[in-house]
């Protein structure tokens, strides 16, 4: 059986948890307790520990998904469990001066990893004081990398998420070029 | 590329402006209208950064094109224009009528399936945005999407706006057509399966 690893990651209360709810068979969540201190006027809840989800893909394939606690006190285990992941989900709460500058570390953390793609999910847009996508991307200074607004609470969002992933993975090994000899896309 | 002109009431010229951009030729290309005419001018990939830039894009987008000729150059560009830049403020707000619409949709439904390489295209709004996600999500089937199924609506609005995110994804080269696959790396593999798993779930 093989096992393939994509690794979930994100600020304190960006929705990982949901995230791997929605794409997997199976799921396992960190231990969920009462958040204490500052964070506790945002979320009452927090995962401390891992979570972890398994997507059953046929019978030679799982994937195991694996959601980093989004603390910044836990950043050593990012790139820990990130190690040999077929590349990485990114979610940030768009709303949330804290989320981002927890994004900044997270994502320079990803980059330093070579041949890891990415995908980051923008959460958050409908309120009134989320930054735009053109602002994250400068933040995040990701402004290749491919980048949706995502409603974490909607499964569909989710899976289209993990599905960008996976082809962004598809396109950069097939070499995907834009203009072939042929060009099959000439008007 | 060599110089050449070409009568045209199609939409040839946005091939050749996806060419222009994707290939990194630097050419000017002189575009003639009914009662306009424009100029636009690339290098790298990129425009110049002038009004008669956008405006030309605007035009181009929105009015019959009856001829257009191209040029090689090798004049560096003053001030060089990112070209999603370009496209997101030429196409903001530009109107198209009817017989545009329609001959965008027909000469788009010709190309094959296709799927959309996520790019930065940040600068849509946010239900072009919506519109953006909608193509690139029908582009995740196994087979892609058909650019016919995608402009395939009555409701001009939505047409118009579908117009919008398939002209500026052709014109800087994110569509990629569904062709023969590789020979697949265990690691192609492994994102085959799994991606079939979760269409199957979809």
């Amino acid at each position: 059986m093989a096992i393939a690893k994509i690794t979930v990651s994100g600020p304190f209360g960006s929705g990982k948890t949901t995230l791997i709810k929605h794409v997997s068979d199976e799921q396992f969540s960190g231990k969920d307790v009462p958040t204490t201190g500052v964070l506790a006027q945002f979320k009452s809840m927090t995962t401390v520990g891992l979570d972890f989800g398994i997507l059953n893909v046929d019978d030679d394939l799982d994937v195991h998904l694996f959601g980093t606690p989004g603390q910044s006190r836990f950043n050593f285990m990012w790139k820990i469990l990130s190690k040999g992941a077929l590349g990485g989900i990114l979610l940030v709460d768009t709303a949330s001066d804290r989320a981002l500058v927890e994004a900044q570390d997270m994502i320079k953390i990803w980059k330093e990893i070579p041949d890891f793609p990415l995908v980051i999910g923008a959460t958050k847009q409908d309120l009134p004081e989320a930054i735009s996508l053109d602002a994250l991307a400068e933040t995040l200074a990701s402004e290749e990398t491919p980048m949706f607004t995502v409603d974490a609470r909607k499964r569909e969002d989710n899976r289209m998420l993990v599905m960008a992933l996976l082809q962004e993975i598809l396109l950069a090994e097939q070499g995907a070029s834009e203009m072939d000899e042929m060009d099959v896309l000439d008007l | 590329m060599p110089s050449q002109e070409q009568v045209s009431t199609e939409v040839k010229h946005i091939g050749l402006l996806r060419k222009a951009l994707i290939g990194k030729h630097a050419l000017t290309i002189d575009f003639n209208g009914m009662e306009w005419g424009g100029k636009l001018s690339l290098t790298e990939g990129m425009f110049e950064s002038n009004d008669e830039t956008i405006t030309c894009l605007k035009n181009i987008f929105a009015f019959p094109v009856f001829s257009f000729s191209w040029q090689a150059t090798t004049s560096p560009l003053t001030f060089p224009l990112e070209p999603k830049l370009a496209f997101y403020q030429a196409l903001a707000g530009v109107q198209m009528d009817e017989h545009r619409l329609t001959s965008y949709r027909e000469s788009f439904s010709k190309l094959p399936p296709v799927r959309l390489k996520a790019g930065a295209l940040f600068r849509l709004d946010a239900e072009d945005m919506n519109q953006y996600k909608m193509l690139y999500y029908m582009g995740l089937a196994e087979k892609g999407v058909r650019i016919s199924d995608y402009l395939n609506s009555d409701d001009p609005a939505l047409l118009l706006r579908r117009t919008r995110v398939v002209l500026t994804c052709y014109c800087l080269g994110q569509l990629i057509p569904v062709t023969n696959i590789k020979e697949p790396t265990t690691k192609m593999s492994m994102a085959a399966r799994i991606l079939a798993r979760l269409r199957k779930d979809a």
